[in-house]
């Protein structure tokens, strides 16, 4: 228990990320909740799912919480007739030099959009594994590092009608969280309607936090506190989950992890170097959602969203809150 | 560090659940009373038992039954209630079933807390019922087990009202307590079950318990049972052959019961000389399927009848308990008979209440001088079999195996010679007493086997007694099966006499009765029980209804003498036979627990308020004496310390002081530390881990601060100590704030907010 979270660093650490919401708030109207939420995931270090029906402001989130940090970001638009040389890289040889040359591809940045990362092929999709669970690429038995910190972020539309591949559950799991986006607020969607951007090009956001910012949050996450009796409570969200009569299955040991993960993660975006049981119900939802799946088979992905998050909340409001 | 520390109450689910639990218990304890009452309803209580039982195994069923089955219910009872009234010739039974089925509509569907109080009140009513009908000790433990689970369920009531206020549930969040499981749920239930909770629960039930026996010893005593006259709303089937008619073979039913019928409470265990002969009803005229009480005698019965509490025997009262006489308390378990057992002669009987008694005793001494006088028969009868047990007391008891009767003489001096004494309304003292069987084939065998039984002499009665007996011993043995050879001309009972066939009690006694007849004597057979076995703990007679017995009298010109024609002088049974001339002595297990119930006669059944002014002042002296005691000791203990210090001191003597007294105080400090340690590693053993009281209280505080509607932050002062708080309970211990400071801003911030 040496590693303590030092009063100075939390508070710098809120400030930072003050700095991001304020400045991705000017781009995305009204999603607070959303955008902190993405905020818990780039501190917990995790992948980023976000999903929802096209036109909402996917992207425009993605794109500005990766231009809202001055490091390299790239952005990939997966298509059914895309490679994973596409996304990984490809070693071609060179003339000059008379060997094989690694060409890096997109992946090799620190935040890497994903765009309708359900259009692509599997195979493609699960060129995408290895490099979102330890941050490499191996390519003709050479691994490369890719950029540190790594984020992606990858957006899919969960109902589309053709050429989609859904994302296999193993993949689902290599993201710590899944967010819905949702319709703005009436007020909102009027401030949206009036301003005159159009595009993304048009999203002229500064870098706010640096890259070394993000690596020392991210290090600050691991100590946040997390007492005895929150623990526990999180061990029973995740038992009950295994359960629960409507999953095939409960959540992974690695789901578990991420929850106590992405708590900490919140409760720093709180401000805070201790978690309470609120983080782990407002993580609970993003965290886990995504690695369920329902025992009997529904008509279609939305009813399906529904039902698991029904069954969460209510597995949330049965397990007792420690006192 | 492990994390099992688990929150200490039940959320709103396990409440629920456990409400379900009790709810069930008390319908299942409520249910099982009705097992007490003698009524047409235990093939009804077995299904509504099992139906409830299954419920509460799986809570899930009702949600299954579909809705038009719970909206046919009630009309369904009501329509069953309907044919049951119409059909059933009492209206008792017809309410109890009733409520029967209304407890197993509520216990069986899911219950809001309007129809929960509706469950007690139901369960409520049966166990009045039963408890009112039948004062049995088995009621009053079932009435214990009501109560504790009525206190527990209301107050669970109490606990999900408060659990439920603000929260609304969706209509499947409503029944998720259905599917908790029962592993999970009991570890939970063991988890909270906090020695503190038992501790209170225990204490709150044994000052309900204690409150209630406190009443039940002040106010005055009356009769419920005739007070709301509930048994006029039920008929009872007899149990017993006691009635006016005995038919061969009844007695050998009884024998297979072995229930206690009655229980003798004697002063005096040596007041016993030999086994008594509890004498029930008298079975004076033959048929041929049987004996049984004239019509006559039954007329004069009811003639006789009158509401008293007081019946007088043949002889004296006793002013004094110590007379020649014992004190003899007799409980009769209902369903016997309404004949009272009397052991002898005795000077007066006392029933409990007042009732309404018919007796061939005389009760003024003008009747006994009358001509159709039937004092010599000796029956006390009620008007009807009772409902509950009925006690009386007999003083001045001495038994007795010959009933002087002087009047009968003439009545049969006016028989011989005047033929029977008609009366004007026909109804008429017939000699009953010297008729057997008719018909020239009956009386050639009989008198034929009377020859035989006497060597032809016309015999006194008590010889002839002897050798009749004698006679009947030696050609039949005793079996509880009997066959009665075929025949033509002849009565049943005539043909078994010529035969070499064994018998059981009636068939010796009868026979001895049809041989007397027939030789002269004026005979009858009495039915009743005989013997008894005495508890080792209480000192009273426990006789089982297998101990009924029928034997014969014989008049021999001034009394009625007992004759026991039954081989083994009546051990009619092989328990009987086993029993040596001393009164058995039983002291098994069963008769401890049957030991209970004679103290809870004797204390719940009083006879007056005598035995209740007794307990009070028992009470009474007892707490004075031991206070009067605990103040001497006192002062005692004042005057030798006086005495102490008031002695010089010198060096020695200070000494010596001081070091008792740090003896003393070690050892104390000792003692003080083992126990402490004992108890921290109960306390340890019952809670794995003990969470820090810091964070508990902070806990405390947080639960309360945060009330239901102002999620999150809170205003104010409330919302400046919450993230404080929130440190406490949650945060590292090395970045506390200092707690007291945050409880006592906290206690601050309540008060304000």
């Amino acid at each position: 228990m040496s590693d303590f979270a030092p009063a100075a660093e939390v508070a710098s650490t809120r400030e930072a990320l003050t700095r991001l919401k304020a400045n991705m708030r000017q781009t995305i109207k009204g999603k607070d909740d959303v955008i902190e939420q993405s905020l818990v995931c780039l501190l917990a270090g995790g992948h980023l799912l976000i999903e929802d029906l096209p036109g909402v402001g996917k992207t425009t989130l993605a794109y500005s919480l990766a231009r809202s940090m001055d490091c390299a970001f790239s952005r990939i638009q997966f298509t059914s007739d895309l490679l994973p040389t596409d996304v990984t890289g490809v070693s071609i040889y060179d003339e000059t030099l008379k060997e094989f040359v690694f060409k890096s591809g997109p992946v090799f940045a620190n935040v890497v959009l994903a765009d309708e990362i359900n259009r692509a092929t599997p195979k493609t999709q699960s060129a995408l594994l290895e490099v979102m669970d330890r941050a490499k690429v191996t390519v003709d038995g050479q691994a490369h590092t890719v950029g540190a910190p790594f984020m992606v972020i990858a957006t899919q539309n969960p109902v589309d009608y053709e050429g989609t591949f859904p994302l296999p559950e193993s993949q689902m799991d290599r993201f710590l969280m899944r967010l819905q986006m949702g319709y703005p607020k009436p007020g909102d969607e009027l401030e949206i309607l009036r301003s005159p951007r159009l595009g993304y090009d048009a999203i002229a956001l500064n870098p706010v936090v640096t890259k070394s910012d993000i690596h020392q949050m991210q290090a600050l996450v691991g100590k946040v506190f997390v007492e005895d009796t929150v623990l526990d409570y999180i061990l029973k969200i995740i038992t009950a989950t295994r359960t629960e009569v409507e999953f095939k299955a409960g959540v992974s040991v690695r789901g578990g992890l991420a929850l106590r993960v992405a708590a900490q993660a919140r409760a720093l975006v709180q401000g805070r170097d201790f978690v309470v049981p609120e983080d782990v119900q407002e993580a609970a939802g993003p965290v886990l959602a995504h690695r369920l799946s329902l025992a009997r088979q529904t008509s279609d992905a939305l009813e399906e969203r529904r039902t698991v998050l029904a069954a969460l909340r209510r597995i949330i409001n049965s397990v007792p809150v420690p006192e | 560090m492990s994390t099992a520390v688990k929150p200490r109450q039940l959320s709103l689910d396990e409440l629920l659940r456990l409400k379900w639990l009790l709810g069930g218990a008390m319908a299942l304890v409520s249910l099982w009373t009705v097992f007490f009452l003698d009524i047409e309803a235990l093939g009804l209580v077995g299904v509504v038992g099992a139906v409830i039982i299954a419920v509460l195994v799986w809570p899930q069923l009702p949600g299954r039954v579909p809705p038009l089955l719970w909206k046919m219910a009630v009309p369904g009872i009501i329509v069953a209630m309907a044919a049951d009234l119409y059909f059933s010739p009492d209206t008792l039974p017809v309410l109890i079933r009733l409520a029967i089925l209304l407890v197993l509509y509520r216990a069986t569907a899911y219950r809001r807390k309007r129809e929960d109080l509706q469950l007690l009140v139901l369960g409520l009513f049966l166990i009045v019922v039963a408890g009112v009908l039948t004062v049995s000790l088995g009621f009053a433990f079932l009435l214990l087990l009501f109560t504790a689970c009525a206190l527990g369920f209301l107050f669970i009531i109490n606990l999900i009202d408060a659990a439920e206020t603000g929260a609304t549930r969706t209509a499947e969040a409503e029944t998720a307590w259905t599917r908790l499981g029962w592993r999970p749920f009991l570890g939970r239930l063991r988890q909270v079950a906090d020695w503190r909770l038992i501790l209170f629960a225990s204490a709150l039930f044994t000052a309900v318990v204690v409150m209630s026996g406190l009443l039940f010893l002040v106010i005055p005593r009356f009769e419920m049972a005739s007070g709301f006259f509930l048994d006029k709303y039920i008929t009872r089937k007899s149990r017993s052959g006691f009635n006016d008619t005995v038919r061969f073979g009844d007695v050998t039913e009884l024998s297979k019961d072995d229930s206690v019928a009655m229980r003798v409470d004697l002063t005096n265990a040596g007041e016993l000389r030999g086994e008594p002969y509890w004498r029930l009803v008298v079975l004076d005229e033959y048929l041929p399927e049987g004996f049984r009480l004239s019509t006559y005698l039954k007329a004069q019965l009811i003639l006789s009848q009158r509401a008293t509490q007081v019946v007088r025997g043949r002889l004296s009262p006793v002013r004094r308990r110590e007379t020649v006489g014992g004190f003899w308390t007799i409980y009769l378990e209902p369903g016997v008979s309404r004949y009272l057992p009397l052991p002898g002669n005795f000077g007066i009987l006392r029933l409990r209440d007042a009732a309404q008694v018919q007796t061939t005793m005389p009760q003024e001494k003008a009747r006994s001088d009358r001509q159709d006088s039937i004092d010599g028969f000796n029956i006390i009868a009620l008007r009807t079999e009772p409902m509950a047990m009925t006690a009386f007391q007999l003083d001045n008891v001495v038994m007795t195996d010959a009933l002087p009767d002087p009047q009968f003489s003439r009545h049969l001096r006016g028989w011989l010679h005047g033929g029977e004494n008609v009366r004007a309304d026909g109804n008429y003292y017939s000699p009953t007493m010297l008729k057997g069987p008719v018909g020239p084939a009956n009386v050639a065998t009989l008198l034929r086997l009377v020859a035989e039984s006497t060597g032809g002499n016309q015999l006194p009665a008590d010889e002839f007694a002897r050798r009749a007996t004698a006679w009947l011993r030696s050609r039949h043995a005793y079996a509880l099966s009997v066959k009665i050879p075929k025949g033509e001309g002849t009565d049943d009972i005539v043909r078994w006499l010529d035969s070499n066939e064994p018998g059981f009690c009636e068939y010796f006694a009868a026979g001895f009765t049809v041989l007397a007849r027939a030789a002269g004597h004026p005979a009858r057979v009495v039915a009743g029980f005989h013997g008894g076995v005495l508890n080792g703990f209480e000192n009273y007679i426990a006789v089982r209804n297998s101990n009924a017995h029928a034997w014969a009298e014989i008049y021999d010109g001034k009394a009625w003498l007992r004759i026991d024609p039954t081989p083994g002088g009546g051990q009619n049974s092989a328990r009987n036979a086993a029993a040596s001339a001393e009164q058995e002595h039983d002291s098994s297990w069963s008769a401890r627990v049957d030991s209970l119930r004679v103290l809870w006669y004797r204390r719940i059944v009083n006879f007056d308020s005598r035995q209740q002014v007794q307990l009070l002042e028992q009470v009474k002296t007892f707490t004075t004496d031991s206070g009067s005691v605990l103040k001497l000791r006192l002062e005692a203990i004042s005057k030798y310390l006086k005495l102490w210090l008031s002695q010089p001191w010198d060096a020695g003597r200070i000494r010596r002081t001081i070091g008792w007294s740090m003896v003393a105080v070690a050892s104390g400090w000792v003692l003080w530390r083992l126990t402490g340690l004992g108890w921290q590693r109960w306390w340890q053993w019952r809670r794995p881990v003990e969470y820090d009281p810091v964070r508990r209280a902070a806990g405390r505080w947080l639960t309360r601060l945060r009330q239901p509607g102002e999620a999150g932050g809170g205003r104010g002062e409330a919302g400046k100590v919450i993230p404080e708080l929130q440190r406490l309970r949650y945060g590292r211990r090395e970045t506390w704030p200092e707690p007291r400071a945050v409880f006592r801003r906290a206690k601050q911030a309540r008060r304000k907010g």
